[in-house]
């Protein structure tokens, strides 16, 4: 199928994104594994001490001080090292938060694009925190932000999660809350 | 007050479907290792999770709005009780952890979105796309 254009003003005609039920059931597939890859990594930023207080650190503690042992980029290794490590239990449980958000809205499919672009600064928090770190493969940092571009771009809660059920309803409605999530979906 | 054409069906289908998904999610809690294991739930948790699911499921399928919206406060209670729970280092009544959190956050916001979603529209009565 293709998106008529006048060429003369916008150039050639650009060819619409595949639309068929395959393409959809995909798209939500492709939502629900990354929603299950943040869910299923929740499990070990274990409060209420989050590794902080074992000898050797562990866990979101360890990671953490990973940022500062092989620092990626020397602004953000400062950040953790001046501001995130005296003050680790509250960044530890924004990041228990945030995380948690992140599985659960783009499991259901709500607000997709916005906490799309979530996982996207997140996944760069963790690679300037982890990139360098031995035996860490990079490229699965870099798919993570791969992945969630893409379902920005095609925004991915329409196909079979809650912005494809509830569009059609903040259509119709002209409150805030309804604007921000047809932004947001 | 307009009702807009069909939302009423798409909601209950979409909390038939979630209290599906909150059933079968819990096959992802039995082997012993990922990427089978996503999550961690003990013999309470997942009675809670499954008494859960079938209210949704029920709700939905009967289009009983509040019994849907009790489904979803319920994933939220139990949200609440293991954040707390983890926070005070002690107790673990549902044998849950981080990710079971997510899990049943994700479930409170679908179930509580799609109860209380407004199904009347007052204002537009045709909009963008």
């Amino acid at each position: 199928m293709y998106v008529m254009h006048n060429e003369a003003a916008t150039g050639p005609p650009v060819e619409a994104l595949a639309g068929s039920g395959l393409s959809r059931v995909l798209v939500a597939v492709v939502r629900v594994t990354v929603a299950w890859l943040w869910i299923e990594n929740v499990s070990w930023k274990r409060p209420p001490e989050f590794g902080n207080k074992s000898d050797p650190a562990e866990g979101l503690y360890q990671w953490t001080l990973f940022g500062v042992q092989n620092q990626v980029f020397a602004p953000w290794a400062w950040f953790v090292e001046h501001v995130v490590l005296p003050n680790f239990v509250l960044f530890a449980w924004m990041t228990f938060l945030v995380e948690a958000c992140l599985g659960a809205f783009l499991l259901v499919g709500l607000a997709t694009r916005f906490w799309a672009l979530v996982g996207v600064a997140q996944s760069f928090a963790i690679i300037f925190s982890v990139l360098r770190t031995p035996h860490e493969w990079f490229w699965a940092y870099l798919l993570m932000v791969a992945a969630h571009l893409l379902l920005f771009a095609v925004a991915a809660g329409r196909a079979y999660g809650l912005d494809g059920v509830l569009r059609p309803a903040w259509r119709q409605r002209d409150g805030l809350p309804a604007r921000l999530l047809r932004v947001a979906s | 007050m307009r009702t807009v054409t069909g939302l009423r069906d798409r909601l209950d289908r979409a909390a038939v479907a979630l209290g599906a998904g909150a059933a079968a999610s819990l096959l992802l809690s039995i082997a012993e290792r990922a990427p089978l294991r996503l999550f961690s739930l003990g013999a309470v948790g997942v009675v809670v999770m499954l008494v859960l699911a079938a209210a949704a499921l029920i709700g939905g399928y009967l289009h009983l709005r509040p019994v849907v919206i009790l489904a979803g406060a319920g994933f939220a209670a139990a949200v609440v009780l293991q954040v707390v729970q983890a926070s005070l280092g002690g107790t673990n009544t549902l044998g849950g952890d981080g990710s079971s959190v997510a899990l049943h956050l994700g479930f409170a916001v679908g179930l509580l979105t799609v109860g209380l979603a407004p199904t009347t529209s007052s204002s537009r009565p045709t909009g963008r796309q």
